[in-house]
């Protein structure tokens, strides 16, 4: 739709609502407070979408965008949630819910976990770019040049393969 | 660039990877049922107030299935599903020792809230407001437990509340005769704000992580309203009538069978205790030390009512979540903190509810409240202890 017009909303909701509660979850590693912010970035659109326009970008990198600010809005946010936290123990997760478990039985779930430790700019790097983002949308929704994302990107992928390969040695061998 | 790392395979199960990564079932409909109800609430509202801007009032950002109730109050219809929660595993670090005599006076959590300006605006005189002296004890403390553990249902439900943004604050307070008197935060949550309206003043204060409150509204009455009730004594069914027509009045929700703490010519307050559903009934909110939640009324001698406040009604979403076995709440408290050490006995133990303040909002969780008291010093001290009602495989 760039530079032509506008989508009726729910089209919109409906192609990206996955990728970008996929995003959110890489960043914040919760599902439930993935869901939050998620429902918190659809909002936020909804209200601003008369105000969008398409020739400024396509619809997935403005919906990229207001998550990543809503993902650091979270993590400000989130120093009081932190020392509560801590005071008063762990966040549970949802009981058996059927999406849960079937994340749970990912066979991607160790990668994901390396994912959720790289540093923050190298993790949003390969979650937008993982999730749809050309280079150069990349580098226009996290900041910085086309080619330094790319190198971002391309560190991440080493540190990744390195991580998963020290993990699969670290695993104890099956009997 | 020719030395960029390439690893085509890894690439592959990336792609794959964040892929599958999908919300739980149910959310995609339920997010976009919501943005639709979002939508209406605006469209209906603007056209009654003419096409006034208007942002929708306690809007919460995603619902399972929504209920406007009161915060920290009974939620009665609220639906299932979807989840999250901040569980108040507080064991030993929530142990709070208060001294003083037994019943000794314990102020609402809008008293508490004293960061904004927000007594009472005198419309003549006030009566003596009761005034307790606690002395923290700061000694070592070895807790044991005889109380009988509350038999637990299998779950409990978890509520998840949204901040009131700054315009619900402002619709809040202006819906009660009290327009906007300073500029409200903009899109964020407003952490406190005042509003003034003819006689009457509007203060919405937002959560509090410390005390594990959460927002919560103070309305003063500047004038008198002329609804003198009596000119004896204030009787309590007198007190309880005139405080109902006033929250009634304000459109603010309150329990039922409330208490009077009446003074008799110097004035009464009448308290109505909030309560969160469990499921199986109702439960008592408390805050960080135990004490109960309550809407509180407060009145001169002769029914002029001066204040009023309690829990700001917000949106809120229901999940369940295992709840915490006998063996594993036995264990839990032991508030041993150094030397001398002084044993004290939780003697009662019962489910309570209490808010857990955090981004954006906040979750309202079951826990166990274990009280005692114990001597040390000369004197007598009260202990509260509160662990959550969740198990730990609830817990990630």
């Amino acid at each position: 739709v760039l530079g032509g017009s506008k989508p009726p909303f729910e089209e919109l909701y409906r192609e990206f609502l996955q990728r970008i509660y996929a995003y959110i979850r890489a960043q914040l590693g919760n599902q439930a407070e993935a869901e939050d912010v998620t429902s918190v970035v659809f909002i936020k659109a909804y209200e601003a979408y008369a105000r969008y326009e398409p020739r400024a970008g396509t619809p997935g990198a403005w919906l990229f965008q207001i998550a990543r600010n809503a993902c650091l809005d979270h993590h400000r946010s989130t120093g009081r949630r932190e020392r509560l936290v801590r005071t008063l123990g762990v966040q549970p997760e949802a009981l058996a819910d059927p999406g849960a478990m079937a994340e749970e039985r990912l066979q991607y779930r160790e990668l994901l976990e390396q994912v959720s430790r790289l540093p923050d700019r190298q993790r949003e790097i390969i979650a937008l770019r993982h999730l749809g983002l050309g280079f150069q949308e990349v580098a226009g929704v996290v900041g910085g040049s086309e080619d330094a994302v790319k190198m971002a990107y391309h560190r991440a992928l080493r540190v990744l393969r390195s991580a998963l390969e020290a993990g699969e040695r670290e695993a104890p061998e099956p009997r | 660039m020719s030395d960029f790392y390439e690893d085509p395979e890894l690439e592959r199960q990336l792609e794959s990877a964040f892929r599958s990564t999908r919300p739980r079932r149910g959310f995609e409909d339920e997010l976009w049922r919501s943005l639709q109800r979002r939508r209406a609430l605006r469209e209906k509202v603007g056209s009654w107030l003419g096409g006034v801007p208007w942002i929708p009032a306690l809007a919460t950002v995603s619902a399972v299935a929504v209920v406007l109730v009161g915060f920290v109050f009974f939620l009665a219809n609220a639906g299932s599903g979807g989840a999250g929660s901040a569980a108040s595993r507080s064991a030993a670090n929530q142990s709070q020792a208060r001294a003083g005599a037994a019943g000794a006076t314990r102020t609402g959590p809008a008293a508490d809230s004293t960061a904004l300006d927000v007594g009472p605006k005198a419309f003549g005189p006030l009566p003596p407001v009761p005034t307790t002296v606690t002395t923290a004890y700061t000694g070592g403390l070895e807790l044991s437990l005889s109380a009988q553990l509350p038999a637990l249902p299998p779950s409990l439900p978890v509520y998840r509340y949204t901040e009131p943004t700054g315009g619900d604050i402002t619709s809040f307070a202006g819906n009660r005769g009290a327009p906007q008197l300073a500029p409200a935060p903009q899109g964020g949550t407003a952490a406190g704000s005042s509003f003034a309206g003819s006689g009457i003043d509007v203060t919405v204060l937002g959560s509090d992580a410390k005390n594990l409150v959460g927002p919560t509204y103070i309305v003063n009455w500047t004038r008198a309203s002329g609804n003198q009730a009596s000119t004896g004594a204030l009787s309590d069914g007198q007190a309880a009538q005139i405080a109902a027509a006033y929250l009634t009045q304000l459109n603010l929700p309150a329990s039922e069978n409330p208490t009077v703490r009446n003074s008799g010519a110097a004035g009464a307050q009448v308290l109505y205790p909030s309560q969160i559903n469990a499921g199986s009934g109702p439960v008592p909110a408390v805050d960080a030390q135990g004490h109960p939640i309550y809407t509180q009324v407060s009145m001169r001698g002769d029914g002029q009512v001066f204040q009023a406040s309690g829990p700001v009604p917000v949106l809120v979403r229901r999940s369940l979540y295992a709840a915490a076995s006998a063996a594993t709440l036995q264990q839990l408290p032991n508030a041993a903190t150094g030397a001398p050490r002084v044993r004290a006995d939780l003697t009662s133990a019962r489910l309570v509810y209490v808010a857990v303040p955090a981004s954006g909002g906040g979750y309202l969780e079951p826990a166990i409240l274990l009280t005692g008291s114990f001597q040390a010093e000369g004197r007598t001290y009260e202990v509260a202890v509160m662990v959550s009602a969740l198990d730990a495989s609830a817990s990630r």
